[in-house]
């Protein structure tokens, strides 16, 4: 009977969360660029091995090009345009591992297994269930925009005034939120989230090899990353 | 099993949506309950279901009983583990992105071993045979896959009732072919449905009495062979749709025409499946309908028509001069499914003017009174009705006088009289220098309002590996349907579509 089959290489919800905040402090201080690749080729590993093929090449690839970014010196030596494009792209590089590993996170972690995870780190149930709601509203969030998108552009509204394209485009995504987490949350109630019983997992969650394999590879890059 | 007595429910803004109403359900029944949009059918499913009173503010006055329980005082939770709900519209009613998950959520959130969840999945897969659709991304289902997702879903949790609001909505007539097949089944296992709807034929031959709901009151209870004895005129009359599945009237599209698709290529990026079409031609002047199941990719037509898919490829000419996708874009207008999605303006005089230069005031006023919105042209879109919304989006397309005018779903979840009015819209809309193209599912609709209509079904190259996906996957419902042997007309309908 075909069933929704667990992955030895897909860490725990709550080892990916733990990264992703370890690397939040790659932000403050840069890590030692040697350090840096060896964290881009283990995410990419991660990210292969759990059938994201395209993320893991991209991952590689876009953290390339941002080592080809030049130091500030020369960037402020450029023109106002190139200058502003290149420091938005600087800004990517700062916070590049907090992203990437955040998007680990999202793409192969399901809602029911991060209620778990928060629920074996007791957390409560007002914390929990809200994340979980936020993590199923970003796809359908993400195809509304779309629309809208395709909306704007079919009545011929440009972004050549930011402010009032600003104004257009927040009505209708103000709305579509609110309808959005609204038809989430009557679904999840409706199926018995707020059972205050302690809930079964179909595929338990557990501590798995690769969880101290990811957390200790993460912890030695970080901090090796930061001391050399 | 289900007993209701004298309740009337009121929202924040103190109108009354129910009044007096009064009903009981024997177990295993099958209760329909339809009438005009905004008559009270849906408040009625969501009382049973609790989400009125604790989701929409609703203030209930009377008993509800479910299994002789007053849920009033229940948590909904509590009531979730006595009634089932399937909501109108499949896209954002779903919690886990996985699709077996989402099946086996409730279970998990009910502390079911494992063991017994897998008993329930057996179960449920020997009704119903949808192993194609476990362990996918529901967000690459189609919406009718989705809808079928959500009633298994209702059935693995193991209630004694289901509820479903208007279930048909977005479906098209095969799909809606396989809803009705499975509460057939689920009927069979002694379980309790009510259900909502104004889309009403797939369901005489399961339904065993239907209750008519006219400004929040019961008008009439008919039995199923009372209810068969009403003329369809006065069931129109009531806002009700045709209780006999409708054919589609129209004739196929004639082979000339001003505008000419040469070539069209789209490859879909989740599937590497590719759409192709051809040598198509549409007259100036004539309203099309665009046709085809739920996830054939007509929407994705209407996207590369309009020029706003990058990816597309594009041959398309008006009287022999190519035209580029900016040119598309600029003579293209599009009245989308969620009209919520294309209104941007803080009222409704500049919203019909959004992106039109040197409009002509005179014409604005008057495009907004034949539409009855005048009177509402400093309120904000979003405070309007949705009818009102529907209405703004077209009088936005008249203004612009685009040559191509596109519409997509206009009437899915419409009772008679509004989907009359629609069609009476857009027929307007239609003059000799205009195209009109709509994609829908509804065949009321089409009959009344197109003058021709393409079948995607038919239009899409059969080489493409499109096509041929499609194909396989209509074996999978073909296997699903040859199980009840009672649909042997559908089995030939669907070999003469792999043929």
């Amino acid at each position: 009977m075909p069933v929704f089959a667990d992955n030895p290489y897909n860490p725990n919800p709550v080892t990916k969360l733990f990264a992703t905040i370890l690397f939040g402090v790659t932000v403050l201080y840069q890590m030692n660029i040697y350090f840096e690749w060896a964290a881009i080729i283990i995410l990419s590993f991660v990210f292969y091995k759990n059938n994201l093929k395209k993320e893991a090449v991209s991952n590689i690839v876009i953290f390339g090009i941002l080592c080809l970014l030049p130091n500030i010196e020369v960037i402020e030596k450029t023109n106002i345009v190139i200058k502003m494009f290149l420091m938005v792209l600087v800004a990517y590089r700062i916070f590049y591992f907090p992203v990437a590993s955040g998007l680990l996170f999202i793409k192969t972690s399901d809602v029911g297994s991060i209620i778990s995870s928060m629920d074996a780190l007791k957390f409560p149930k007002e914390v929990s269930i809200p994340i979980a709601v936020m993590f199923r509203f970003f796809p359908s969030f993400r195809e509304d925009r779309q629309n809208v998108k395709l909306a704007m552009k079919v009545r011929g509204i440009a972004c050549r005034n930011p402010v009032s394209y600003l104004e257009y485009v927040t009505v209708p995504l103000l709305i579509m939120s609110s309808n959005i987490s609204d038809d989430i949350s009557k679904a999840a109630e409706t199926k018995c989230i707020g059972n205050p019983i302690k809930k079964s997992r179909y595929i338990p969650v557990r501590i798995k090899a690769i969880d101290y394999i990811y957390a200790v590879l993460i912890i030695a890059v970080v901090a090796g990353g930061l001391i050399w | 099993m289900v007993d209701i007595k004298n309740i009337s429910l009121s929202y924040k803004t103190n109108q009354e949506a129910l009044k007096d109403i009064s009903f009981n359900v024997k177990r295993g029944e099958c209760i329909l309950f339809t009438g005009k949009s905004g008559s009270g059918k849906s408040s009625i499913i969501n009382s049973v279901n609790g989400l009125a009173a604790r989701y929409d503010g609703a203030v209930i006055d009377g008993d509800i009983k479910i299994a002789d329980k007053d849920i009033k005082e229940m948590e909904l939770y509590e009531i979730a583990m006595l009634v089932s709900s399937v909501f109108q519209n499949p896209k954002t009613h779903f919690f886990n992105i996985n699709t077996t998950l989402e099946l086996l959520f409730y279970l998990e959130n009910i502390g079911l071993p494992k063991e017994e969840m897998d008993k329930r999945l057996e179960d449920m897969l020997e009704l119903f045979p949808i192993q194609h659709l476990l362990n996918r991304d529901i967000f690459m289902l189609s919406g009718g896959e989705k809808q079928i997702l959500c009633v298994a879903a209702s059935y693995i949790a193991g209630t004694g009732i289901i509820v479903l609001d208007e279930p048909s909505s977005n479906l098209d007539n095969d799909n809606i072919q396989v809803l009705n097949e499975m509460l057939a089944k689920v009927k069979k296992k002694g379980i309790t449905i009510l259900i909502s709807e104004h889309r009403i034929f797939y369901l005489m031959d399961i339904v065993d009495r239907i209750f008519l709901i006219q400004d929040g009151q019961i008008k009439n209870e008919y039995s199923k062979e009372d209810f068969l004895q009403i003329s369809q005129r006065i069931l129109n009359d009531l806002g009700i749709r045709d209780k006999d599945k409708t054919k589609l009237l129209v004739s196929g599209a004639r082979e000339k025409g001003d505008l000419e698709i040469k070539n069209l290529e789209f490859k879909f990026a989740a599937t590497d499946s590719k759409m192709l079409l051809k040598n198509l031609v549409f007259e100036m002047g004539k309203i099309y309908g665009i046709i085809g199941a739920n996830g054939l990719g007509k929407s994705t037509f209407i996207r590369c028509m309009i020029g706003v898919e990058r990816k597309s490829k594009e041959e398309i000419y008006l009287n022999g001069k190519k035209l580029s996708k900016r040119d598309r874009i600029k003579m293209s207008s599009l009245v989308m499914q969620d009209v919520n999605q294309q209104l941007f303006a803080d009222s409704v005089i500049k919203e019909v003017s959004l992106g039109i230069k040197d409009i002509e005031e005179g014409k604005v006023k008057k495009v907004l009174e034949s539409l009855d919105l005048y009177e509402l042209k400093d309120s904000h879109p979003m405070s309007l009705s949705g009818g009102q919304k529907q209405r703004l989006a077209i009088a936005s397309v008249i203004l612009k006088n685009s040559q191509l005018i596109f519409f997509d779903e206009p009437t899915s979840g419409m009772d008679y009289a509004n989907m009359i009015k629609i069609s009476e819209m857009i027929k307007e809309c239609k003059r000799n220098d205009k195209i009109i193209f709509i994609v829908s599912h509804d065949t009321e609709f089409l009959n009344a309002t197109v003058d021709y209509f393409v079948d995607m079904k038919k239009v899409l190259m059969l080489e493409t590996d499109y096509c041929s996906g499609y194909n396989k996957r209509s074996d999978k419902w073909l296997n699903f349907i040859q199980l009840n042997k009672d649909y042997v007309y559908l089995q030939a309908r669907f070999y003469s579509v792999l043929r």
